[in-house]
């Protein structure tokens, strides 16, 4: 059976609790490596690493780990808003506070967003890396040449571009309800966008863009 | 004490099976542990500098994302410490929501604790049954969660003011449909759970220790039941005198008027319950035995929601001031404290997090015991090490 | 597997390609012939499509019965956003099956929602299934109104808008209309130039309008689309035959002429 290493380097380990709920599923076909069943075990190779949380560039021990994780899988995912784009963490301030997503240290093959990306996400992106195609992983890995995205970036490069058709993508995806219509036309309410780059990846005109 | 006597043997774990990571130092003499230190390396996260400077509404949806266990608890505290600060109170229904929020993260962070725990206590055999119905509660849990938060991780509907809507009635019968059936089957599997228990079962019962407890409330958390100034905060390495030479990152404990107290479900139970297990699987005990009774209130509370009333007061006020919120996390006490600028804005942010309590309890607590069940103490205290890591001293 | 749209196959995958006309009730279009299909027989609990408000604006609707189905009529050639109000309607009832009618760029970021459900407050698994309408791109609605108004037009007079060759061809109450394609292309919104996707290769049904025949050409991309065209069939609600081989190259031509038109501008824009 492939194996999965699943590890968060410094996040809220809210996406770890989330792929912990598919363990049911997921165990009858891969073998998972997660500090939650307490067989972690970083001395091996994988064929996947979902690693989740950002990098902290204060700290030598973590940016060494994840090389060290990226050397031993073949497959390295980052998993949710933190690792594959910032997310509020972009925010931290202070010498000895300073994150970045971890494709800023490492090379990354995927990059899926989300606070926390729901259960069956994992499940469903395996499954199509299984069967090897589809446009969407297209897209996750396009999105690794992104280490930030957000609504701010939703309505500067769609938006404010002029190319938003005002389909409502936007709207219906974000979490804290942050983007709202406003004659058809989206509008970010500043203070609640806590930069999960659902929005933009589910964009049809960002996407169509990033995959030309 | 002088640690570094010859005939002390020196355990670094480091620690799976919790949140975050641990590394846990004994010194031990023949098979007893003399002394503990619990560190970790998870890097230092300052969400007081990541809010620092921004509207109230951004503090809230940033702060609910210091955990990822325990997110509803930051997320009502910190709106409770803002709404303070405002001058403003939430409606009836937005109380009850919150609490019910709390109560089902609450359920949230105990099964998810049971998870980690399992092959702890469960016999080998069992292990994989027993993980696989917890799992099948929790999974029930997070949906209720989702129809009720709007998330099941970092619920969005918990914000200043309130909650932002209650389901109507349609949906709202179907969750205490739900939550009735939840609770039955939870009763059930907690009588199967006793049955499948193993030797470190027997040994944690042996086990006395019961230090100080510290308690605001059963369910919800109350800042007048205990008295927020006699908090200190005081970094790690001024409470230890004889730190080991070893790299950790320096993070904060909280004391409480100035003793050690042990905070979370069992001092909850013993301070408003008449709950009384002195002995270390106490703990466990009285995680198991707060599960049932969340359900129970969240069925109560849902029945008192009022259809058509409000649940938010939609009024913010951007002005100077100063709040603070206690709330009943599912590890303990949890305090957000903050100090808004003339405009409105996050002046400065202080969070006492319960596992900043529960570190000088964990060390306590593993002395003299057992070496080959020392693993096991800091883990039935369930420390959360992404809500230790987000606030220090500086 | 749902593929994207390339030079040489600008459709997308495809299960069945389909020439439908409607049989159980008068006057309803292929497509309301369908919902009505599987809001009947209980393959769906609800169904979110637009309606025409007046001219071409539409507004979106949630339905539930048989009666408010067949009050939404006519294509609206504006795109009508799915808002935060469908979002609330869609978690505030106990409804668990959907069909979502909507436009290619709709049905791309519903079926991303249903295969990768990014944030759980995502409503991705009330989704059932995704059904498109061909589209050439849609209007600024207010520049589009006063092209019409220069036609003598009043925007509430249309009664459907539909392409012919190189002509737009606009119906209303008094006869019909036929504009040069190279000027309505002014009033398109950009974001629509960009879009490579006539004919929505992420639903599971795509329909629109056959172009060598009378009726609705029908494409399904999955199993559960294909089954869904063939119950109806059997049910008597459309009447289905395979898509000749003509009809296939024409609607490949057209298909062609949205990508390279996406690809000039793309090319344009960078």
């Amino acid at each position: 059976m492939p194996s999965i290493l699943v590890l968060d380097l410094g996040g809220c380990e809210g996406c770890i609790a989330s792929i912990m709920n598919s363990y049911p599923k997921l165990e009858k076909k891969y073998d998972l490596y997660i500090s939650y069943l307490g067989n972690l075990n970083l001395d091996r190779e994988f064929d996947f690493a979902i690693v989740s949380g950002p990098v902290s560039l204060v700290s030598s021990e973590k940016i060494d780990l994840l090389k060290k994780v990226r050397e031993n899988s073949k497959i390295l995912v980052a998993y949710g808003s933190c690792a594959s784009v910032g997310g509020i963490f972009l925010y931290s301030k202070g010498q000895n506070c300073r994150f970045a997503s971890i494709g800023k240290v490492v090379d990354i093959d995927y990059s899926i967003p989300g606070c926390p990306p729901a259960s069956r996400t994992i499940i469903n992106f395996l499954n199509c890396i299984e069967k090897k195609g589809g446009r969407f992983l297209e897209l996750f890995k396009a999105l690794t040449k992104y280490q930030k995205l957000s609504g701010f970036d939703l309505i500067d490069d769609v938006v404010l571009t002029g190319l938003c058709v005002g389909c409502g993508a936007c709207t219906l995806s974000c979490p804290t309800e942050a983007l709202q219509l406003v004659d058809g036309v989206p509008d970010l309410i500043v203070e609640k966008c806590i930069r999960c780059g659902t929005c933009i990846v589910r964009c049809p005109k960002f996407t169509q863009n990033i995959l030309r | 004490m002088m640690i570094m006597e010859l005939d002390l043997k020196k355990i670094t774990l480091d620690l799976q099976r919790v949140c975050g990571e641990v590394k846990f130092l004994m010194y031990c003499k023949s098979n007893k542990v003399e002394k503990a230190f619990f560190l970790t390396n998870y890097p230092f996260r300052g969400f007081d500098n990541i809010v620092k400077g921004k509207n109230p509404i951004f503090a809230l949806y940033a702060l609910m994302r210091i955990c990822g266990i325990c997110h509803a608890a930051h997320g009502i505290a910190s709106a409770e410490a803002i709404e303070d600060a405002m001058g403003i109170t939430p409606p009836m229904n937005g109380r009850y929501m919150r609490e019910i929020l709390g109560l089902v993260n609450r359920v949230q962070s105990h099964l998810m604790h049971l998870v980690m725990a399992i092959p702890d206590f469960v016999e080998e055999s069992k292990q994989a049954y027993v993980l696989k119905s917890t799992l099948d509660i929790l999974n029930e849990t997070h949906s209720i969660m989702t129809k009720l938060g709007g998330s099941s991780t970092h619920p969005s509907y918990i914000t200043i003011g309130g909650v932002e809507k209650i389901p109507n009635e349609k949906i709202l019968s179907k969750i205490i449909e739900n939550i009735g059936n939840l609770r039955d089957k939870y009763a059930e599997y907690r009588k199967e759970l006793i049955n499948c228990l193993n030797e470190t079962y027997d040994y944690l019962r042996t086990i006395k220790f019961k230090p100080k407890f510290l308690g605001s409330d059963l369910f919800y958390g109350d800042k007048y039941s205990i008295s927020v100034d006699k908090i200190k905060l005081i970094k790690y390495s001024d409470f230890h005198d004889d730190l080991p030479d070893v790299e950790f990152t320096p993070l904060t404990l909280a004391l409480y008027e100035d003793n050690v107290v042990e905070t979370g479900p069992r001092a909850r139970l013993a301070e408003y319950y008449e709950y009384n297990n002195d002995s270390l699987w106490g703990l466990q005990e009285a995680r198991l035995l707060e599960i049932e009774l969340s359900y129970k209130r969240i069925y109560e509370l849902l029945e008192k929601l009022e259809l058509g009333e409000p649940c938010q007061t939609k009024i913010m006020i951007y002005r100077s001031g100063k709040g603070v919120s206690v709330f009943e996390a599912p590890r303990g006490i949890l305090v957000h404290k903050v100090v808004l600028n003339e405009s409105g804005r996050i002046e400065n942010y202080t969070i006492i997090l319960p596992t900043m309590f529960l570190v000088p309890v964990i060390e306590k607590a593993t002395q003299n015991i057992e070496v080959r069940f020392a693993e096991v103490i800091p883990r039935i205290y369930d420390p959360c090490i992404p809500c230790y890591s987000a606030y220090t001293l500086r | 597997m749902f593929h994207d749209v390339n030079l040489e196959n600008p459709i997308g995958s495809v299960e069945g390609i389909y020439v439908a006309k409607p049989k159980k009730v008068e006057n309803a279009g292929v497509v309301t012939s369908i919902l009505l299909y599987m809001l009947e027989n209980k393959k769906v609990d609800g169904v979110v499509t637009a309606r025409k408000v007046k001219g071409i604006l539409g507004k979106i609707l949630l339905i539930k019965t048989r009666d408010e189905l067949l009050n939404t009529v006519g294509n609206c050639w504006s795109v009508v956003p799915y808002t935060m109000k469908l979002k609330d309607m869609l978690t505030s009832s106990n409804l668990n099956k959907i069909a979502f009618v909507g436009l290619p760029c709709q049905a791309q970021f519903l079926r991303h929602m249903k295969t990768f459900p990014l944030v759980e407050s995502d409503f991705a698994n009330k989704i059932y299934v995704i059904i498109s309408l061909f589209c050439m791109g849609t209007f600024i609605t207010d520049g589009f109104v006063k092209l019409i108004r220069e036609y003598k037009i009043s925007p509430e007079d249309v009664k459907n808008i539909d392409i012919d060759k190189d002509y737009l061809v606009i119906i209303h109450s008094d006869g019909e209309i036929k504009v040069p394609v190279d000027i309505v292309l002014n009033h398109i919104q950009h974001g629509c130039l960009l879009c490579p996707d006539y004919t929505g290769v992420f639903a599971d049904i795509s329909a629109g309008r056959a172009i060598t025949k009378k009726g609705t050409l029908l494409i399904t991309r999955s199993k559960l689309g294909d089954n869904i065209i063939k119950k109806a069939s059997e049910e008597g609600y459309i009447e289905v035959e395979s898509a000749s081989e003509d009809e296939i190259t024409k609607l490949k031509e057209k298909a062609l002429e949205k990508l390279k038109r996406a690809m000039d501008y793309t090319a344009k824009l960078l």
